[in-house]
């Protein structure tokens, strides 16, 4: 990926719109002169105009865009291979049959040459296109944004559609209909969709590729996986038990020999968190976790443990005549943890305010993120002063962002990364087991900075019991 | 005593209100929201104590959308009840709404069917019409034995509780013989506390 070209775009004169563009295809830029196919490049060229002008055509309309913070948000939309409409995170997809025309047109083009196209970079929009077997997805955006971000975006969403629907299913159907019509399986779902977009947006979980814990001390944790175990201990198919306090992770329990992904854990903290109906009702719910196991559904009793403990359990099974059984476990399991007081330490951690990056006394620093490579599990502070806006979090976020595919790039060996930008200083430090990412005032020499860390890394180790999930309890 | 317990399923189309009818009923309240159950969800609640014992409602509230109709099944098996719901303003929820009454006299003949037009503050407050004529309504229910039809609202609370405690009184009128038996059997047995287990799963 090349960034310089993408800031290079930005200068551009904003008049020139379509003329200048820059498409990548399998990855590698080339840009409208250095493109050899000259009928190719006529056709992406006009296809390229004929996408913005119709981008813009909807702008003008004011139909839906006056809501639309193209400044810190992507559009987002979703079509069949055969280009029909499926999804559309803003507006009515109806009124953009013509946009996804072509969208599906340039893939296309580009497709029938034996290549894949991946951006397209105009002076003012920036594409991304993720194209798997039966769906388009495609994400605007008006800033440049960071593509690999993008595409990572695009398949978180992919992901949503396939726990929803199941690899099997989504293909069966297109191979059955090559004009299906997806929405009239997905309605009722958008919703799902619109806010795991939102999560990818501001939830640093996302590009960090990890879970957030409830900070508990490692004996209560014991504890509550005892009690479950011991509650769970006869019942087969009981793949995993999963305590959720909204979205962290109070703990997991697994069958022997199988693990889940963060990724398929945030599709579980998205459909729990965009479900109010679970507080009230026990939930029976099929989901299909795209990286255990993409062809089918698995069976999730989901329900809080108490009026008071609004932790909630997911019992995932693969048996659908389970209910009544996990019901069943689902009491004893908040008997046991009321009668070991451990409901009301879960109460009571819930209730606590998350830790404060001040709290730790390092001179300067004022936000950091912690990641514990092994597990997957990270640390992240409250926001507190200058990040207690939300657009200043936002831009906080991205920064983040930015510093961690820094340090993840493939085939570097970039470890340590120390910038000063105008507003803050920052420090990304890729160590044995661990990836730490600080945020100081404006003016931090490097030894200050080296000395941060160090102190920080002595208080969180300290608590590292406590703050991370260190056992992974089986049944 | 027994503790006996009504297996009640809702069935309808999508967004026709059967999880609002169950949050009413549930928590006395309404909270206007657009997410769609996904597979089916549990809920039971005591209802009234009868003279054989406390009778709670055990609720399936099941999934609406098309892509889950095939697990439906399994949620309305062996039910000794079922409210079958429709919008009263959509009249393509009143033809889903036939369609599951035929499959529920297929595969559920003991099963008793209610149906339940939802959204009746529409009619009242928002002066909608309603979709279906009480001629047609009336003479549908006497073709298919229809137990009761009812109107309600979630919004404002209307005929909610009432739905949920006439099925359960229903059920005990016509289950009556057979408690009376198993009480007998109970004292005989000397066994204090049983759960009733009819037609129960
Ligand atoms: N005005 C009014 N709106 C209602 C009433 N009951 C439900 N709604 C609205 O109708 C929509 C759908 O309600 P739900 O209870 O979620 O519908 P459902 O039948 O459970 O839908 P699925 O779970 O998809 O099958 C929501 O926006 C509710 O707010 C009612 O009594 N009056
Ligand atoms: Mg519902």
């Amino acid at each position: 990926m090349n960034t310089n070209l993408i800031e290079d775009n930005k200068c551009d004169d904003q008049n020139m719109e379509t003329e200048n563009w820059n498409v990548e295809l399998s990855g590698e830029i080339i840009n409208s002169r250095q493109y050899t196919n000259e009928n190719l490049e006529g056709e992406i060229s006009n296809l390229t105009k004929t996408l913005n002008s119709t981008l813009n055509f909807v702008e003008n309309e004011e139909i839906y865009w006056q809501t639309w913070e193209w400044k810190s948000k992507q559009h987002i939309f979703i079509l069949s291979s055969a280009g029909k409409p499926i999804y559309s995170r803003y507006g009515n997809e109806d009124d953009l049959v013509t946009l996804f025309g072509v969208m599906q047109a340039i893939v296309s083009v580009v497709l029938d040459s034996n290549d894949e196209l991946y951006f397209i970079h105009t002076s003012n929009k920036h594409f991304s296109f993720l194209r798997k077997e039966s769906l388009l997805l495609v994400s605007v955006s008006q800033l440049p944004s960071n593509s690999d971000l993008s595409i990572m975006r695009l398949n978180y969403i992919y992901n949503q559609i396939i726990s929803i629907l199941t690899l099997t299913q989504l293909t069966r159907i297109f191979q059955q209909y090559n004009n299906f019509d997806l929405r009239r399986l997905l309605s009722g779902s958008e919703r799902l969709i619109n806010s795991f977009i939102d999560f990818t947006e501001n939830e640093p979980g996302f590009f960090l590729n990890s879970v957030e814990c409830l900070p508990l001390s490692s004996s209560v944790r014991d504890n509550i996986a005892q009690a479950i175990i011991s509650s769970c201990q006869k019942i087969r198919n009981l793949l995993f038990a999963i305590l959720l306090a909204e979205n962290q992770l109070i703990i997991i329990i697994r069958m022997k020999k199988y693990f889940l992904l963060p990724s398929d854990l945030h599709l579980i903290f998205n459909l729990v968190s965009s479900s109010q109906s679970f507080r009230t009702a026990e939930g029976w719910t099929p989901i299909c976790l795209p990286y255990f196991d993409a062809s089918g559904y698995m069976q999730a009793h989901v329900s809080y443990l108490s009026e008071e403990c609004q932790a909630c359990l997911l019992l995932l099974t693969v048996d659908r005549e389970l209910f009544f059984i996990l019901s069943e476990a689902k009491q004893k399991i908040v008997e046991k943890l009321d009668r070991n007081a451990l409901l009301q330490q879960i109460k009571e951690a819930m209730k606590k305010p998350k830790i404060f990056a001040s709290e730790f006394n390092v001179p300067k620093l004022r936000h950091f993120i912690y990641k514990n490579k092994n597990t997957n599990q990270f640390v992240f502070p409250q926001y507190e002063v200058p990040y207690h806006i939300p657009e200043k979090q936002n831009s906080l976020l991205l920064l983040y962002c930015q510093l961690c595919q820094q340090l993840n790039k493939p085939f570097t060996s970039l470890k340590l990364l120390f910038q000063q930008l105008k507003t803050e200083t920052v420090l990304g430090w890729d160590t044995k087991g661990i990836e730490l990412y600080l945020i100081f005032e404006p003016f931090v020499t490097k030894p200050e900075a080296i000395n941060a860390v160090n102190k920080l890394l002595k208080y969180i180790k300290k608590d590292e019991d406590k703050l991370f999930i260190v056992n992974s309890p089986t049944f | 005593m027994i503790n006996i317990k009504v297996k009640t399923v809702l069935l309808g189309n999508s967004k026709v209100g059967k999880t609002s009818l169950v949050r009413r009923f549930i928590e006395n309240k309404f909270i206007d929201s657009d997410v769609s159950t996904i597979g089916g969800a549990f809920v039971s609640k005591e209802v009234f104590s009868s003279s054989y014992g406390e009778v709670s409602l055990c609720i399936w509230d099941t999934a609406g959308e098309e892509k889950y109709e095939s697990v439906t099944r399994a949620f309305y098996r062996n039910a000794n009840a079922a409210i079958v719901c429709y919008d009263v303003t959509c009249a393509k929820s009143w033809s889903r709404a036939k369609g599951w009454v035929s499959k529920l006299r297929q595969f559920e003949e003991k099963c008793v069917i209610y149906l339940c037009a939802t959204k009746l503050d529409l009619i009242k407050e928002m002066s909608a019409s309603k979709a279906v004529s009480e001629d047609v309504l009336s003479a549908y229910i006497s073709s298919v034995n229809i137990k009761q039809h009812f109107e309600t609202s979630s919004k404002s609370g209307e005929n909610v509780d009432i739905m949920f405690k006439t099925i359960a009184n229903d059920y005990i009128q016509l289950n009556k013989e057979n408690f009376a038996e198993y009480e007998n059997l109970c004292l005989t047995s000397n066994d204090s506390e049983k759960t009733c287990c009819f037609k129960f799963f």
